[in-house]
């Protein structure tokens, strides 16, 4: 449909060599994108360059390093990522550093400031890098979030404060790109099944106990963030500037399980 | 790896009830019926007002979708459940209900102190209770199918609610989110559009350039403060189709930055 085509469309995911950011950058190729896939590792980003170009029949996919710790490397990363296709009208800011899994009373300092320096302060550097590029081409931009920024809950503190950040960095970036002809945006996602979850996977019981306060009684895959993204990439969300889409199969909506809900599930 | 852009947004097969998509000249819910159609859907178009559904539904079998008419009036159970009958008999069932009709010209104008009880009472039923209504009628459907799709109309007058119009449409978000909650199990995603001073006939009636109300949308609206009826259909194609098979309770923001200085 060509309300959701990319064709012609260049763009770039960071941390797309797998889990959510290869989804989103398989979702894009798929309706037509050319994307630069990144990574901190090369031979990461090469071999996602092989399986994409591979599967799509001609190079759709190039690539560019990136690592997010290091603010210093974000400038020649820009460079780079818009040389790779010598435009870029889409940036997917995927990359994370989850670093830190634990409440606030056990968070060490130096981790809580890795967490909030990579995924908020060189976030917000990337975007600025960017910022020119993407002002030529009037695209698009869109922040990853996730749930933990939106509600808490999953032991996740240092993480969720950052992406709580990157929620409202969002507006404010919005309202100030758009002057440029850009719209920036984010996509939330809940729990999904990639390689940084895979573990909770193979404990039965954690798992299940997540799904079921999951309204739609499943875990999300990458392919399902994608639709998010393609949506506010393509002409089919050009009126959409600094929303939030959360896609969590309804988790945050849910307030506390409903008394209804077995019964439901009884009579389906 | 699928690289197959149409499974993703394609709705063949399915069938969908638009409420309130009679609307001859610009609307919403017309332009809601038309998307549907174009991405592959069985379309139902239900309107208070039957000939304005037939016209509808005509110009959009015309057009080489596939489309019928119902009357229905939305705050009659009798009603909606006979909108659910000629459904099933005319397309074998239902996957997608967009409860788009409802009230906005007549309550958009008055403060809320200054709205008559029984016109408050039938804003509330129409925007409200009809949704309710007409989703209660469509599960058994959407069991019959192993799930399905709501997808409710709201407003960007619903944050923070202007007027009793806002105040209808913030009772139908939390209404979005319970029935999120509850259909979940049964593989049914609820979700909402929020238009922003979306410029269908009804909407651009409402919004003459000189008033005060429009003079402070647009002076807040970064992106542009009018927007058009097809600009939405991004939108429900998303909430429509294997796109957002995992968004549920959520209510998208299509309305060039109304609300985002909030």
């Amino acid at each position: 449909m060509s309300l959701f085509d990319l064709s012609g469309k260049i763009a770039v995911v960071t941390g797309s060599t797998k889990g959510i950011g290869r989804g989103i950058a398989e979702q894009l190729v798929a309706h037509g994108a050319k994307v630069v896939i990144s990574s901190r590792t090369q031979a990461d980003c090469k071999l996602a360059v092989e399986e994409i170009n591979e599967a799509a029949g001609s190079e759709v996919a190039r690539y560019a390093t990136c690592d997010l710790d290091d603010r210093a490397d974000i400038e020649r990363f820009a460079k780079d990522a818009i040389a790779a296709f010598g435009k870029v009208d889409l940036l997917v800011s995927n990359a994370a550093a989850l670093a830190f899994i634990g409440p606030a009373e056990d968070t060490p300092e130096e981790q809580f400031t890795r967490v909030l320096n990579t995924n908020v302060h060189h976030n917000f550097r990337l975007c600025n890098a960017f910022r020119d590029a993407l002002a030529t081409t009037r695209g698009s931009l869109i922040l990853i979030g996730s749930i933990a920024g939106h509600s808490p809950g999953y032991n996740l503190f240092s993480y969720g404060a950052a992406k709580a950040a990157v929620a409202h960095m969002t507006r404010s970036l919005a309202d100030e790109y758009v002057k440029q002809g850009i719209r920036v945006n984010c996509v939330s996602p809940g729990f999904i099944r990639s390689y940084t979850s895979g573990p909770i996977f193979e404990q039965e019981e954690a798992l299940g106990a997540i799904v079921s306060s999951i309204p739609l009684r499943r875990p999300g895959e990458p392919e399902d963030i994608a639709g998010a993204v393609i949506f506010l990439a393509s002409a089919a969300g050009s009126y959409v500037v600094g929303q939030t889409i959360i896609v969590d199969g309804g988790r945050v909506a849910l307030s506390a399980p409903p008394a209804s809900t077995e019964s439901l599930s009884a009579s389906r | 790896m699928t690289f197959d852009p149409n499974q993703q947004f394609d709705l063949t097969g399915k069938v969908a009830i638009v409420t309130g998509a009679g609307g001859r000249g610009n609307s919403i819910g017309a332009a809601y019926a038309k998307g549907l159609a174009k991405a592959g859907a069985s379309v139902i178009v239900a309107d208070l007002n039957g000939e304005g559904a037939e016209s509808v539904a005509a110009d959009i079998n015309a057009d080489g979708g596939t489309a019928k008419a119902v009357q229905v009036d939305i705050t009659d159970e009798a009603s909606v459940a006979a909108m659910m009958e000629a459904t099933k008999e005319a397309f074998g069932g239902l996957d997608i209900l967009v409860n788009n009709a409802a009230l906005m010209v007549e309550a958009v104008g008055t403060p809320a102190i200054q709205t008559e009880v029984a016109d408050f009472e039938k804003l509330m039923k129409v925007n409200v209770t009809g949704a309710l209504i007409c989703a209660k009628a469509a599960v058994p459907l959407f069991k019959e199918r192993g799930g399905g799709k709501i997808v409710n109309q709201l407003s960007a007058g619903a944050w923070p609610a202007q007027t009793t119009y806002g105040v209808s449409k913030i009772a139908l978000h939390g209404l979005t989110q319970t029935l999120a909650t509850e259909l979940g199990p049964l593989n049914v995603n609820v979700n909402a559009i929020a238009p922003g001073m979306t410029m269908s006939d009804a909407g651009a009636a409402l919004t003459p350039p000189d008033s005060p109300f429009v003079k402070a949308v647009e002076s807040r609206c970064v992106l542009r403060p009018r927007g058009q009826p097809d600009e939405l259909v991004g939108a429900l194609m998303l909430l429509c189709s294997p796109a957002g098979d995992w968004m549920s309770g959520q209510s998208l923001n299509v309305d060039g930055g109304f609300i985002l200085r909030n």
